[in-house]
């Protein structure tokens, strides 16, 4: 039965139906519903994929030109996420110039993607950081998402296929060490380890508590009030059991939803 | 288990099991809310507080912070009847962080920004007082986007 429940629901799924498959499988056994839970989150993918591919991103430079990550196929590329705001990142930039010099004859290029909107800011943040590598903007606001990047910067690297082989986050030395490794390792012919990753904490990449950053999405997603449908339902839920549960009449006011 | 509750309520379990609408792993431990008395007398002023928690390795910029590009931490409050003073902000502290060669302005651990409600003589009914708080949150290796913590609370206008 248990099986069963997996495979139909597995078989019914698409976003419109998620609400539906979720009422499905609420009837049946804890075990199933994490089970299949997670191959429904997978499925319409708020899971991150293992193995994201740049190519479908279409960016722009500052200029409005177009930019494609897939015209640097060929090239072992360096793709950092970043924002004006992001004091790490004033850190790490200086450092990621550098490697471009360093390593361009040797077909690494860096490429700096910022989500913001703020022109301004990103081209203040740029005159007091000046680089000389690709900077470039997605209109679409989705390849934070598409990254699963939640914090900045993180920083990707991908092989000359255009796919992504490890994934950086932070920009202090010991992540800046571990990007250097792996792109002496790539150039050197040889696969990546595990391990070759720079991860600052479990939980930091995109899941169903933890939204991606995407144009007009705040960071939190427990406080933000334009979530989806089935997010602002669920919140309000868990808003109002808290509330009765305390037993104040709200004068305790909104909740972060962090413990 | 088998579960015997309310469609919602299943529903609500069933993302909490795999984390839909958990407290974020990872994400900043950052916490508010609004404290007001439940009853507040009319023709007289009370305090409101906004009291802001920041968990240990995460830190939020000043109201004013050491550099123009930095995104402030902001209380925006309204209230439903009488008026607010500005906020009073806690006092911050300078703190230098190894990814910065500044110490920069910021708010750690708990702090408290104050304003006070002024319901006015002849009020009567409740008063609600709602807005957020907006920050950007940082630990010691990156930043998460800015954010905001909705507040509301609601008190009792009572004659003096």
């Amino acid at each position: 039965m248990a099986r069963g429940l997996l495979i139909s629901g597995a078989e019914e799924l698409t976003k419109k139906k998620i609400g539906s498959a979720f009422e499905a499988l609420a009837r049946s056994r804890a075990p199933v519903i994490f089970s299949a839970a997670l191959i429904l989150s997978t499925l319409a993918g708020a899971v991150p994929a293992s193995d994201t591919s740049a190519s479908a991103l279409r960016l722009q430079r500052l200029d409005g030109a177009a930019f494609s990550l897939d015209a640097l196929r060929g090239n072992l590329v360096v793709l950092d996420f970043w924002a004006s705001w992001c004091v790490p990142c004033r850190t790490s930039f200086p450092y990621l110039d550098d490697l471009q010099a360093r390593y361009a004859a040797k077909g690494v290029r860096v490429v700096g993607l910022t989500l913001e909107e703020d022109g301004e800011a990103v081209n203040a943040f740029l005159d007091q950081v000046p680089v000389a590598f690709a900077i470039a903007r997605d209109p679409s606001g989705r390849a934070g998402e598409a990254f699963d990047v939640v914090a900045m910067p993180t920083t990707f690297l991908l092989d000359r296929d255009g796919k992504v082989v490890a994934r950086f986050e932070g920009g202090d030395a010991r992540a800046h060490a571990k990007l250097e490794a792996a792109i002496e390792t790539l150039l050197s012919g040889k696969t990546l380890a595990p391990g070759s990753d720079r991860r600052v904490g479990a939980g930091l990449e995109a899941t169903g508590a933890v939204k991606a950053w995407q144009r007009g999405y705040l960071a939190d997603p427990f406080m933000n009030l334009d979530g989806d449908p089935i997010t602002r339902q669920l919140r309000e839920h868990i808003h109002a059991s808290k509330e009765g549960a305390a037993g104040d009449g709200g004068a305790a006011g909104g909740g972060c939803g962090c413990n | 288990m088998i579960f015997r509750t309310s469609s919602a309520s299943r529903a609500v379990i069933l993302l909490l099991a795999f984390g839909g609408v958990a407290p974020a792993a990872g994400g900043p431990d950052v916490r508010a809310k609004l404290a007001a008395p439940p009853a507040v007398a009319a023709g007289a002023k009370t305090t409101i507080a906004v009291e802001m928690t920041i968990g240990p390795g995460w830190h939020v910029n000043s109201h004013t912070p050491s550099e123009p590009y930095l995104i402030p931490t902001a209380a925006t409050l309204t209230a439903s009847a009488g008026s607010l003073s500005p906020v009073r902000y806690a006092k911050d502290e300078d703190r230098k962080f190894a990814f910065s060669d500044k110490p920069l302005r910021v708010y750690t651990g708990t702090v408290r920004f104050e304003t006070d409600l002024d319901v006015p003589a002849g009020a009567s009914g409740d008063v609600t007082v709602e807005g957020n708080l907006s920050y950007q949150a940082c630990n010691d290796q990156q930043c998460f986007p800015p954010a905001k913590i909705p507040l509301k609370a609601t008190a009792k206008i009572t004659s003096r």
